[in-house]
């Protein structure tokens, strides 16, 4: 029943222990109320049944539960976590480390670890380390989560969230779900794809997004870059160091630092296509070119190419809760300073958020706001 | 003989993760430097049917392209039986 605090203590306890239970909501005078009357005798909710059997209320359902008398045995719905991280980039790794030392009890669900930190070499801006390889660091953070035993459930992807109640419930791909007091969604950001004909097909065959780890396999090929900012102009000297010649197309002019964009210019192995749309990828089994629009003349033409890198930037992954939770106009989810979405409970961090400056050093550290954000939600639920 | 071959370029952190994770099973792999070793860049494309980005796996007569954790890790229980 509405304001009814034993009922809200029963469905609490049977959480709490993981015992599989249905509701039935009543109200004086309604048909649900006069069933509970002649099945249990009693007129004041709440009322718990143990398949037909009458229990009694919240301290009878405790006290049975302590005499072992359930018949429905504890754990048949999973385990109920405190909180759920959801993504294994820097900061769900860093929100699993302060969970843990919270001795929150953690679970990490994660497609990858790493996230998009994985598709740079090297980075030389991660404080205490002048220069360190990704996959290096991202061990480190994984041994370093590793060491508090996080529950981890790496490979699994999220395929639908119930964020309604005060039980949280997540949903992978593999048909399980787990219950959680709170979530942290730290899902990150993916490469934006151009959406042109033929470039999904393509992927993996001449179609990159990842121009530190493929540009050496397209030694001594014509290849093209799309994209104009500091991304596209470093996969161009990527790829300067091996292929024959690099197209780079932009709807815009080139921006990014100027150091970077000199090294572009100044190499003769570069042509840049400003203002020009690509608009199909050719190509049966691998790419053989790409057509590019000029946006002045909107003259067609096919650059013949071997390889095609997009670099235009980042989609946030914030798909699953687009609808449920507020995000910006780039999707990116809204969060205050206590890493706080709008519903309680629900936390999110790192670049799936509008929280400025994208950085493996800021995520990390936002990892950890929203998990400690996390524990003085639960603290205050107890 | 190990019955995993694994193709790798050296910058690629996927495929320096890929190796960490093979090794932490105790899998046995043998792994080639495609942008050295261009026999076996031929050999990759050959039986991936185009594929030029890396890693790529090949394991038990099957192709895998890229490092996804949650996949690999059933093509191992698979190739290599329970326990890999």
């Amino acid at each position: 029943m509405e304001g009814c605090p034993f009922c809200i203590k029963a469905k609490s306890f049977l959480m709490e222990k993981g015992i599989r239970f249905s509701e039935i909501k009543v109200r004086p005078g309604s048909k649900e109320w006069a069933q509970m009357h002649q099945k249990t005798g009693m007129r004041i909710p709440p009322q718990i049944l143990d398949g037909d059997e009458p229990i009694g209320n919240y301290s009878d359902l405790v006290n049975a539960y302590a005499a072992g008398k359930l018949t429905e045995k504890p754990g048949l719905i999973s385990t109920l976590y405190d909180v759920i991280i959801i993504g294994g980039g820097p900061a769900g790794l860093s929100a699993a480390l302060y969970a843990a030392r919270k001795v929150l009890k953690t679970l990490l669900i994660s497609q990858d670890i790493g996230g998009q930190v994985t598709y740079t070499y090297d980075l030389d801006n991660y404080l205490g380390f002048s220069q360190i390889e990704t996959a290096d660091l991202i061990a480190k953070f994984e041994e370093h989560v590793e060491k508090y035993g996080v529950e981890k459930q790496v490979g699994k992807k999220v395929t639908s969230l119930d964020l309604t109640g005060k039980i949280k419930k997540v949903t992978s791909d593999d048909g399980k779900t787990y219950f959680s007091k709170s979530l942290i969604i730290a899902t990150g950001k993916r490469p934006r794809p151009l959406n042109v004909p033929g470039e999904r097909e393509l992927i993996g065959k001449g179609v990159a997004y990842c121009s530190t780890c493929d540009a050496p396999l397209f030694a001594g090929a014509d290849v093209a870059v799309i994209g104009g900012g500091n991304s596209a102009l470093e996969a161009v000297l990527d790829l300067d160091k091996v292929a024959n010649k690099i197209y780079m197309v932009s709807l815009t002019e080139l921006s990014g630092d100027q150091i970077t964009m000199d090294k572009v210019k100044k190499s003769s192995k570069v042509k840049i296509y400003t203002q020009y749309d690509t608009t199909r990828i050719i190509g049966s089994s691998s790419v053989e070119g790409v057509e590019i629009k000029s946006l002045d003349t909107q003259h067609v033409q096919k650059l013949d190419v071997e390889g095609v890198f997009i670099e235009i930037g980042l989609l946030p992954n914030s798909d699953l809760v687009i609808d449920i939770l507020s995000t910006n106009e780039f999707g990116e989810i809204l969060i205050d300073n206590m890493c706080q979405t709008g519903i309680a409970g629900v936390f999110a961090c790192g670049d799936v958020t509008n929280v400025p400056f994208k950085q493996v050093i800021i995520a990390a550290g936002d990892g950890a706001k929203a998990s400690l954000a996390a524990y003085n939600y639960l603290i205050r639920q107890r | 003989m190990a019955k995993i071959k694994i193709y790798t370029s050296p910058k690629c952190p996927h495929c320096k993760m890929l190796k960490e994770f093979l090794s932490k099973k105790k899998v046995d792999y043998i792994a080639y430097d495609v942008t050295t070793d261009k026999e076996a860049l031929k050999e990759m494309i050959n039986i991936s049917d185009g594929v030029r980005s890396v890693p790529v796996i090949f394991l038990c007569d099957k192709v895998i392209v890229g490092f996804d954790q949650g996949s690999l890790e059933q093509e191992l229980t698979k190739c290599l039986g329970p326990g890999a």
